[in-house]
């Protein structure tokens, strides 16, 4: 290996020749004395980017990331970077890339060069390549390829890869930063991906969400319950942005749940957030916080107080927020942290701000029952130096807050002035200025007025100075003498001290003249010529108030001496309060850049059918056992008893009826955490549950309604009347749509069963099972039911036999049978979403939870579509659309029938050569036009259309 | 969330900045410096500044800080955590988060920056994954690379961010298969006075260290997991279970993590296993110290890492004591008295006892004590671990449990 030596870029050379950058002003001083301009090192660095060895490209480019890690400007180099975008090294790839990023602003027109590498790289078969080309495309801030990114990210939000679709709802808010004109092509694509059935996608579609259009609630309802029921699986950072969406979104579209019922949908989102209190990310359990907080009923706010105290264990900083947050709770809410009073103890290790914070939070929890110990905790802050000042002002408040011990508190604070420490003196003294507005025991008067001379802190004297201006006329001997003392100083008093004599001065003349008038003159001489000019002002203005002007001074009684009401204690977290809690304006106490007011509750929740999800409609038609039907229905029923319910109560007996059922309903969610989502996560988190063997399995999983893609976002207008075949309460309230236009997806019952059985293990393989495949095809949602035959080729019963899918199949259905007696045999129906391909998947058959045997399953993409019924028409305009790629063509020399066809896709005839359907998965559209010459399949998915026209043919031919 | 991070040192230097957005200028962090300067010590510089067009948030982690700008309204909390999940990640990446560590490694942070955040929001934050798209730096693979020219991102494209299991590594091999857990405790206590206690919790931890290959799918089940009652879990706990049966099940990452750290409020009585007897005078010119520690209620277990710290006033000049176990130091700037008692046997319990010199004449208020202690093969708390099986795979892995009992925060008052 061949060692190169050249200067290193730490330390020799001294920046001379280059004109002054951009971004960095310093110069790097010369340790040795040798001094090397720019231009030759960098020529250096241009030889090693020009060499063909990666090694030395790479050492270049580890040199220039590092300096620019280090804030200096290697812009210059820009061109000769760029040329290695298409390196094959990764990691070389990778130096580029950053590098690329951080300078293409500045270098528009070269960095025009590498997009064409990007976009490349956009249509390979490997998902993380797409995946992170997609992601250095949108992040070049170049606004000319504005129209190139959204192609991009219109194309990436309906890739296959869920990784890719992440990364696509990662560039929109970047797109959307370079032209915010796109706007609404970008909304479109957001609400595409709001769609999504992956939480992996879903927590970054949020983020995009709230960084374009976070008030466009109107392409949220759908949404809502799929978000909720994702919440729990969403990565950390999304359940953070989601949370606080859906608290938003929850303050403007639900009634105040103090006021009315609490809505079904409300209670869906409160009881999906719950479990995550229990995260391990303290602004996930502060997210939830907020949520309860704002949105939810007071009564359940108690469970968040334990896990917020939790988060005070955390960092220091975390700590810090997590206080302010608490404080702010306290004003409002006092007895959540009732029982936590505790944790609320300072350590003498804790960061000032969190002392400060703590002392707070533990005098708004201070009530009669426990007062007394935290009184008893204060006294010993008292003793330590830097939490003294704090200390005795937290005393002054419990002192106010609970009128029991203000007695003690302030024999206490009496106390204290004459404790050695002049911090608390002065502040001890600043707080009975409060307590004692109202009224002042002359004794204590008496010994403050002593005070004068030994405390100095200006506020300290500032305050005695104000107690006896305010009870002059207790201490009405003494009140003369200490104007003595203080007209003695007075050029040397601070400002403050000297507007306080001014008014002692002019009370002690309104109610004993004639005895102090020499004084109150002198005085008033030496404020007029004072240094200050609040002073001098505030001397002019009393001189003439007094002593000028017979008609106000005939009221100066009346203005000087009336009664002040005692001030208010205002605290600084009040005003905290209007904002959002855990959002930094929250924390910094101003309205932050950005910053989105929450919305105050509507008089009424908003219709609960807005929240339907579009396509739920085949959900009860798989449905065999006669489950009922929950949810949807009943949520129609809710709304309408709060719209009439209300008005006249006997009409409705019936409703009654229904509400207590309905309570029963919410009594129990809130009692077992929640049917709906323990059934959900049986369902979504699955995969690696299921790998679990001694797990129980639920007997009858119902299917739940899932998030499902809306078709097309451009439809939107159509989401509604989408609706359409949904239970028919749902109808009325759509009957003035127009379902003219609607057709385009109606989803149909296929007319033709295939009645081909594939057998997937025989005798000998399975060990005694036979399993075989048919095929159902009814419609349910994006899974593909297929009915597994598992027959008992043995003489002994079976116990346990269970069909697996594989790990990352999203399934649903029974898969378990209890027992098999010997030669029966049992269906096992099971929905499979195959993610619309034709590969093949490995299941497994497992029995009595012994090993399993394998299967492989491979089902004809036929098989993955479902039957859309449409006009010739809609067809041909749909056809026209999907063209190039998308369309495939076969010729054919045979006659054919349609029976052919259906056999081996499940469409629907739509016309006499037309035939059209959905794939089941992703909903792409399926045209199949066959003519007696050729079969012509068009279909957003360019795979699975090529697929089916050969299978058509196939089917076709060898009749 | 995040528009650009600057790291840098207690000393006002900036050591590293990372753009996701457009460039902001590093003079911002003069803002900070401000700040830190007007602070007393390192640690009370506020977490949250704002500036007229910028937001800074910052976290302090060993002599350095990690400062996040921000334009907009962004929880601080996601942010802090954010910057304490960076700091976790170098301290995995390069054993410890400092300035030197980042220094010597400045080209690896930045591109494990770069992958942790796209356009400012988390994309890649799990560490398994992270190790997966950039290898780790260590002695032999750096040799390797010289040698072959070989680098430390790697050749294969990862796909664990793809799976259903983010948080696991795909295709883990070794050749001995392990699982450890560690059941550690923490005691929060403060003592007053009179050595009753004002308060005392619980904090407690599970650590893992699991080399298991495949995809080893583990449930443990405690023996009594109703002590368990606020505890907060790593994702891939699933979490119904634990709220249907009290039974920890999950698919766990690679290497090293927290399974779950669980907490004990301050309602339950909590045994303090140590006492502290001190007189302390700390009057002009010479006062007395005198320190006894011994064991209490530590249930047959011996007390082991015995430390006795206390942070004396400024007025403090020199402390002459003489401990009967153990040794002590005073440092004369810090004013930190520190005793390290080691082990406490059977028998006298260990004193330290002497003269402490002061300058000037007023007294002073004696410092607050630290105490750090450490009690093996013992939860304060009784909880323990019932049984481990694993699913999913077939080979018998090796298992083992250990438990501590430590100090957390646990003061005593003078």
């Amino acid at each position: 290996m061949v060692l190169i030596h050249y200067p290193t870029h730490s330390g020799n050379e001294m920046r001379m020749a280059y004109p002054e950058s951009l971004t960095s002003p310093e110069v790097e001083i010369a340790e040795g004395g040798i001094m090397l301009d720019n231009k030759a090192r960098f020529a250096d660095l241009k030889a090693m980017l020009d060499s063909s060895k990666d090694t030395l490209k790479m050492d270049a480019m580890k040199r220039i990331i590092q300096m620019l890690a280090k804030g200096k400007d290697v812009s210059e180099l820009f061109p000769a970077v760029v040329k290695n975008v298409a390196a094959k090294n990764l990691e070389l790839k990778k130096l580029v890339y950053v590098y690329l990023v951080r300078y293409a602003e500045e270098q528009q027109d070269l960095a025009l060069l590498s997009i064409s590498t990007f976009q490349r790289a956009l249509k390979d078969p490997n998902q993380l390549i797409r995946g992170s080309a997609l992601r250095v495309l949108s992040s070049i801030r170049v606004g000319m390829i504005a129209p190139i990114m959204l192609l991009a990210i219109k194309d990436s939000v309906r890739d296959m890869s869920p990784y890719v679709r992440k990364v696509a709802a990662h560039a929109i808010p970047k797109l959307y930063a370079l032209d915010s004109d796109l706007e609404m092509e970008l909304v479109d694509c957001i609400d595409f991906l709001l769609g999504d059935r992956r939480s992996l996608v879903l927590g970054s579609a949020v983020y995009a969400f709230e960084e374009i259009c976070p008030t466009r609630f109107d392409i949220l309802h759908k949404h809502f319950r799929s978000l909720c029921r994702a919440l729990a699986d969403v990565d950390e950072w999304g359940q953070i942005v989601m949370i606080n969406l859906l608290a938003r979104y929850a303050r403007s579209e639900f009634a105040d749940p103090e006021n009315a019922k609490v809505d079904a949908d409300l209670q869906l989102l409160l009881a999906s957030a719950r479990p995550l209190l229990q995260s391990r990310s303290c602004a996930v359990v502060m997210a939830v916080t907020q949520l309860y907080y704002h949105c939810g009923p007071k009564a359940q706010l108690g469970q968040v107080g334990k896990a917020l105290v939790r988060l005070l264990r955390g960092p220091r900083e975390v700590q810090y927020v997590v206080l302010l947050n608490v404080a702010t709770m306290c004003e409002n809410q006092p007895n959540m942290f009732d029982p936590f009073l505790k944790s609320f103890f300072v350590r003498s290790s804790d960061p000032s701000f969190v002392k400060e914070l703590k002392l707070y939070v533990m005098t708004s929890l201070v009530s009669e029952s426990n007062v007394h110990v935290i009184l008893r905790e204060l006294q010993t802050y008292v003793s330590m130096s830097e939490l003294a000042g704090g200390a005795v002002e937290a005393i002054g408040r419990c002192a106010v807050r609970v009128g029991a011990v203000s007695d003690s508190c302030m024999a206490g604070l009496i106390q204290l002035i004459a404790s050695p420490n002049e911090e608390v003196v002065c502040a001890a003294v600043c707080v009975l200025k409060r307590l004692l507005h109202a009224s002042a025991p002359i004794p204590l008067l008496s010994r403050l007025i002593r005070l004068t001379h030994s405390i100095q802190a200006p506020p300290a004297r500032a305050c005695v100075v104000w107690l006896v201006t305010t009870h002059v006329d207790k201490v009405i001997d003494m009140a003369p003498d200490l104007l003595r003392i203080l007209a003695k100083n007075f050029a040397n008093e601070h400002e403050s001290v000297k507007v306080e004599t001014l008014k002692l001065a002019v009370r002690l003349w309104m109610v004993q003249r004639e005895k102090v008038d020499k004084l109150v003159e002198y005085v008033f001489q030496l404020a007029r010529f004072d240094r200050s000019y609040d002073v001098r002002d505030r001397c002019r203005f009393l001189r003439n108030l007094l002593f000028n002007t017979s008609i106000l001074s005939s009221h100066a009684e009346e203005i000087f001496l009336a009664t002040k009401p005692a001030p208010a204690l205002q605290s600084s977290f009040k005003d905290r309060a209007q904002f959002q809690l855990g959002s930094l304006s929250h924390v910094l106490n101003q309205r932050c850049s950005l910053y989105k007011d929450l919305p105050d509750f509507p008089e009424i929740s908003s219709d609960a059918t807005l929240r339907r999800e579009a396509n739920v409609v085949d959900q009860t038609q798989w449905l065999e056992e006669g489950e009922e039907v929950e949810e949807d229905d009943e949520d129609e029923d809710e709304d309408e008893e709060e719209s009439d319910g209300d008005e006249d109560e006997e009409e409705d007996e019936g409703d009654e009826e229904d509400e207590d059922e309905e309570d029963d309903d919410e009594d129990s969610d809130e009692n077992d955490s929640n049917e709906e989502s323990s059934e959900e996560s049986e369902e979504e988190i699955v995969p690696p549950k299921r790998a679990a063997p001694p797990q129980k399995v639920v007997k009858v999983v119902q299917p739940v309604s899932k998030p499902v893609k809306p078709v097309k976002p451009i439809k939107r207008e159509m989401e509604k009347a989408k609706k359409e075949p949904a239970p028919s309460s749902a109808m009325d309230l759509l009957v003035d749509l127009d379902f003219s236009t609607a057709g385009t997806r109606t989803l149909v019952e296929p007319t033709t069963l295939p009645d081909k059985k594939i057998d997937l293990l025989n005798v000998v393989e399975g060990g005694g099972v036979e399993v075989s495949l048919e095929f159902a095809r009814k419609n349910q949602q994006q899974y593909t039911p297929l009915i597994f035959t598992v027959s008992n080729k043995t003489d002994d019963e079976m116990n346990e036999v269970e069909i697996c899918p594989p790990e990352e199949m999203d399934t649903n259905g029974e898969r378990k049978i209890v027992s098999l007696s010997a030669g029966a045999s049992v269906s096992l129906k099971i929905g499979a979403d195959f993610g619309d391909s034709g590969r093949k998947s490995e299941w497994t058959l497992t029995r009595d939870g012994g090993d399993g045997r394998k299967i492989d399953l491979e089902v004809p993409l036929g098989e993955q579509l479902q039957p859309v019924k449409m006009s010739e028409s809609e067809a041909l305009n749909e056809r026209k659309r999907l063209s190039g790629l998308n369309r495939h063509q076969i010729s054919i020399d045979t006659e054919w029938t349609s029976e052919q066809v259906l056999a081996v896709a499940n469409l629907h005839q739509s016309g006499d050569e037309l035939f059209t359907g959905q794939t089941r998965s992703r909903k792409d559209l399926v045209i199949a036009t066959i003519t007696a010459k050729s079969i012509e399949v068009c279909c957003d998915n360019s795979v699975v259309g090529r697929m089916i026209a050969a299978a058509i043919q196939k089917s076709i031919q060898h009749k | 969330m995040l528009n650009s991070l600057f790291i840098v040192n207690t000393s006002g230097d900036v050591i590293l900045e990372k753009h996701w957005k457009s460039v902001i200028h590093r003079s911002i962090c003069d803002y900070f410096f401000d700040a830190q300067r007007k602070a007393s010590s390192p640690e009370d510089v506020p977490p949250v500044i704002s500036t007229p067009h910028h937001y800074l948030i910052s976290v302090y982690h060993n002599q350095i800080y990690l400062l996040a700008v921000t334009t907009s309204e962004t929880p601080p909390l996601m942010v802090l955590e954010f910057l304490h999940r960076v700091v976790q990640t170098f301290t995995q990446y390069f054993d410890e988060c400092s300035d030197s560590a980042i220094k010597d490694n400045i080209v690896i942070v930045f591109e494990l920056l770069d992958e942790m955040l796209d356009n400012g929001y988390p994309l890649v934050t799990e560490l398994n994954i992270l190790q997966d798209l950039i290898k780790p730096p260590n002695f032999l693979r750096n040799i390797a690379n010289q040698v072959t020219g070989r680098t430390n991102v790697s050749e294969v494209l990862p796909t664990g961010q793809l799976s259903n299991i983010p948080w696991r590594r795909q295709g883990v091999k070794y050749t001995n298969n392990e699982a450890y857990f560690d059941v550690i405790e923490e005691i929060d206590a403060i003592i007053d006075k009179q050595g009753s206690t004002v308060f005392a919790e619980i904090q407690g931890y599970v650590d893992c260290c699991c080399k298991l290959s495949g995809m080893p799918d583990l449930t443990m089940t405690l023996v009594n997991p109703r002590l368990l009652d606020d505890v907060s879990f790593h994702p891939c706990v699933r979490f119904k279970r634990w709220e249907n049966e009290r039974v920890l099940s999950f698919v766990p990452p690679d290497g090293n993590f927290r399974l779950l750290s669980y907490h004990i409020a301050a309602q339950n009585m909590v045994a303090i296993p140590v006492y502290m007897r001190h007189s302390i005078q700390l009057k002009g010119g010479t006062g007395r110290l005198e320190l006894t520690v011994g064991p209490k209620q530590s249930m047959g277990k011996m007390l082991e890492e015995v430390v006795v710290e206390m942070s004396m006033p400024k007025a403090v000049l020199n402390c002459s004591l003489v401990p009967s176990h153990g040794k002590y130091s005073f440092d004369p700037t810090s004013k930190l008295l520190q005793w390290n008692v080691g082990k406490i046997e059977l028998g006298k319990p260990p004193t330290l006892k002497g003269t402490v010199s002061i300058s000037g004449t007023a007294a002073c208020e004696p410092p607050p004590i630290t105490v750090k202690f450490k009690i093996n093969q013992l939860t304060v708390s009784g909880l323990k671990v019932n049984r481990l099986d694993m699913y999913g795979e077939k080979y018998k892995p090796f298992k083992g449990v250990k438990y501590i009992t430590k100090a957390g925060r646990f003061q005593v008052r003078t």
